[in-house]
Parts: structure tokens; C-alpha cells; sequence
């Protein structure tokens, strides 16, 4: 259930900046989830229902999927651990490993169509 | 949706983290809630730590961290080749329930309570652990409680009897407590300094571990009567928690339960996991529980003490 609520909250999110640059309609949205967020299937899953009606409906996802890494003090090196249910070091066996990366859950960015608002915009600048 | 009186939050407009610390040091009085009418947010009376819960749904003068960033830059902005324009964003996805956490971190903060969120699968014993806590701990501490659950108000009346202040939420289809939500249950609770806040999430042991709440600590519950490969098969509520109580182990002679393999199961997604085996039926391992409480708490104060006293020898004397 709570994958719902996230895939909610980066609707909301996308949404906010998409309606910022005048855009109702989103093509893509570009999300960053590391494996131990667990939202790589669910996210596909709950985000067409919970998209629909809003300005995200349609919209491709694209997601970068980021590997566990994690430092091992005992190696002094970052690196994948034995697998995601044992976070220990593969070469030492060390278990007070810190957690590099695998936690994202990150909105990357979003694609609209170009408007005449946006083009107004660069240009002035 | 905000789970104590169901009014929506879709028209709500997020303030960055600048913009509520600017409102704070200005006392912005155009604050009010517009919905203030049928419950109190509180926020007529300014934005001290004395001050109830605050924040609003909608600040009219507030620009929203889109606004804010999607005018400060261009660079964010880059065309396509077929007319359609790329926007940069980097933000966390959970990037609002963050900023209602923080919130509610810094107005507890400020009053020095210690807040910790209770997480377990349902029937661990989590709201009998509570009132064996509030009614050891009652001389000495002030204790409040925010009961998440479904449906019903049962947990909230058995705190209740005990005499100390509890606020129930129901979540509804809702399967965790979120940040906003727990910022409304704290305007019901007129929180004193120097307390304790205990908020008992929804029995769930996957989806409360990607809220924060904007608690001190992470407490999970995990009793003798469940796998004790627990801590390995929902890794994150370990992995979130700080400490881990093992309830229930007066039933350990009844039961299939390593508890050696489980402790090195939740020292494998957690190294650094306090655990304190205990039951709240019969007593035993409680007072290792009320002395991490009663330290955890002496932290809490004594780190505000700490900011307070740096603050007044950077003033210049009179």
C-alpha cells in the first residue's frame, strides 16, 4: 500500500513543476530507485491508476535502477555487498558496513512539450 | 487526506524549509489555516516553539519549492530535438513528507520531548509495552501518545486508562502513518517540554519504514511468537530502527524461536541495532527498556541545553 503513496507523491511532485512551466501534459518522468527501495515493479504497477486525471497521465517512466553498494571499514573500499539480505563485505566478511547507495527514491526530472511560455522564458534569459 | 479530521491536503501548498524558518522569524500572521474553523491548527498565535503544531495548508504569500526552483534557473531547462523541454528536478520523492517531518522534528525539538516511533507487525504486544512504559515511567515523565491503526479507537481508551493524553488516527485504506497526519494529531495534544511522545504506527512491518515521522528514534517490536527470521525478511524496519525489543520472552519455552540466530539476522541489516529482550507481560528485561527511555530522553534535553547555552555566549554581554 505504501507504494501507492509514493507513486503518488512523485505525481504530485512531477505535476507541481510541470504546472510551474505552464505544461499540462507530461511525456516522461525520470525517477532514480535504488534496488533497496523495493519500488521497481510496484512503482509500475500503481503508477497508471494513480496518475490518471492528472498531469502525469500517459507519461512514460523511465527509471535508473542503482545497485547496493556499501563501504566496508574494514576493506576501506565501497563495493557490493554479499547479496541485498546480507549486507556483509563479499572479501572480509565484515558486518559494520555503512550503505553507499541502493536507498534512492528520487524524482531525476521530467519531459514536457515545449509551449510558448517555456520559449518566452529561455529566451529572455 | 489528514487522517484527524479528513480534510484534503490537494490544495495545499508545500513551503520550503527557508520559507517556514523566514515565516518564523517574521511571525507571519497571515498563516491562518483556511480551514481553521472546524479544527484548530493553531497558527494565530505565531510560530514559537511555544506555539501549537505549526503548519498551514496554505500560505498565499509562500512561493512552493517548484515555484521557488523553476524560476531560479534556466540551466534546469534544455530543449529537445522535437519541441519537447527537459526539466531537472533532483528531489527526493518523498521530498514533502520530508518537509512535514522536519517540522514536526524541529517543533519537538524545541520543546525538548523525545519521540519515538513504534513499528511492528500487529500482535506484537506494541500497546502493552506502551502502558507498562507510561505507567513506570508517569512519576518521572509526562507521556503522550499518538495510536495509529485502521479502524477503531481501542488503543487509544487502553492508553487512556492509564491516565495519559492519546489521540487515535484512523488510517482507514491507509496502511502507515505519515508525517502530516502526525503533525494534526500534535495540535490535539498540547505537549509539554521536557515529555515523552510515543506514536504507535499501524501494525505493518514494510510500508511505515519509509515515512519519517519526524521521531528521534525508530523502535521495532518483534515477538517470540513470529519467524525469528523477521529482522532478514522485511530488512528495512531494521535497517530504519535504532533499537529492537524482543517481546514476549517469558513464551520462549513454548515456542520454535533462535534467538541467538535472530539477533545476528538484525546485526546483519543493522550493525548498530540496540536490542533489549524483554516481555511486557511479566515484567522481565522492562527496566533495560525504561533506562534506554530515560537516557534517550536526558539526550534530547540535554542537546537543546547544549544549543541554548552556545547561542547565549555568542550574544554580546550587557
Amino acid at each position: 500500500m505504501h507504494e501507492l503513496s509514493i507513486a503518488k507523491s512523485l505525481i504530485d511532485l512531477a505535476s507541481e513543476y510541470a504546472e510551474q512551466q505552464q505544461a499540462s501534459q507530461i511525456e516522461e518522468i525520470y525517477v532514480r530507485l535504488g534496488v533497496l527501495s523495493g519500488m521497481l515493479r510496484p512503482l509500475h504497477f500503481c503508477f497508471v491508476s494513480a496518475a490518471k486525471g492528472t498531469a502525469c497521465e500517459g507519461a512514460s517512466l523511465d527509471i535508473e535502477e542503482v545497485p547496493i553498494t556499501v563501504q566496508c571499514p574494514r576493506c576501506n573500499e565501497t563495493k557490493a555487498p554479499v547479496n541485498r539480505y546480507s549486507l556483509r563485505c563479499p572479501d572480509c566478511f565484515a558486518t559494520s558496513l555503512k550503505i553507499v547507495t541502493g536507498r534512492e527514491m528520487q524524482l531525476v526530472g521530467i519531459k514536457v512539450k515545449a509551449n510558448r511560455g517555456i520559449e518566452a522564458k529561455q529566451k529572455s534569459n | 487526506m489528514c487522517g484527524v479530521c479528513g480534510c484534503s491536503d490537494e490544495n495545499s501548498v508545500i513551503r520550503s524549509l527557508e520559507s517556514l524558518n523566514s515565516e518564523a522569524r517574521t511571525g507571519d500572521k497571515n498563516t491562518l489555516d483556511k480551514h481553521s474553523f472546524h479544527h484548530q491548527h493553531g497558527l494565530a498565535v505565531g510560530r514559537d516553539s511555544t506555539a501549537l503544531h505549526p503548519h498551514s495548508h496554505e500560505v498565499e504569500s509562500q512561493q512552493s519549492y517548484a515555484q521557488a526552483s523553476a524560476s531560479k534557473s534556466a540551466s534546469q531547462l534544455s530543449d529537445t530535438d522535437n519541441g519537447s523541454i527537459l526539466i531537472e528536478i533532483e528531489k527526493d520523492i518523498l521530498y514533502r513528507n520530508s518537509l512535514y517531518a522536519e517540522e514536526n522534528r524541529q517543533f519537538l525539538s524545541n520543546k525538548e520531548i523525545l519521540t519515538l516511533n513504534f513499528v511492528s507487525s500487529p500482535g506484537s504486544g506494541k500497546t502493552t509495552l506502551l502502558v507498562e512504559t507510561i505507567k513506570a515511567l508517569r512519576a518521572v515523565y509526562k507521556t503522550y501518545v499518538i495510536e495509529g491503526d485502521q479502524q477503531t479507537s481501542n488503543d487509544a481508551e487502553r492508553i487512556r486508562e492509564t491516565g495519559a493524553k492519546a489521540v487515535q488516527i484512523n488510517t482507514g485504506k491507509g496502511c502507515h502513518l505519515d508525517a502530516h497526519t502526525v503533525g494534526h494529531a500534535l495540535e490535539h495534544l498540547e505537549l509539554e517540554s521536557r515529555s515523552l511522545l510515543f506514536i504507535e504506527n499501524v501494525g505493518n512491518l514494510v510500508c511505515p519504514a519509509s515515512f519519517d515521522l519526524g521521531e528521534n528514534h525508530k523502535v521495532a517490536l518483534l515477538s517470540v511468537t513470529e519467524g525469528d527470521d523477521k529482522p532478514i525478511k522485511y530488512p528495512d524496519m531494521f535497517a530504519a530502527s535504532s533499537v529492537m525489543l524482543l517481546n514476549k520472552i517469558d513464551l520462549l519455552p513454548y515456542v520454535k524461536f533462535d534467538t541467538d540466530r535472530c539477533i545476528e539476522y538484525a546485526r546483519q541489516v543493522n550493525p548498530d541495532i540496540r536490542i533489549i529482550m524483554l516481555s511486557a507481560q511479566d515484567g522481565q528485561g522492562l527496566s533495560e527498556w525504561f533506562e534506554w527511555v530515560s537516557i534517550a530522553q536526558n539526550t534530547v534535553s540535554k542537546s537543546t541545553l547544549k544549543m541554548a547555552s552556545q547561542e547565549s555566549s555568542l550574544r554580546p554581554s550587557s
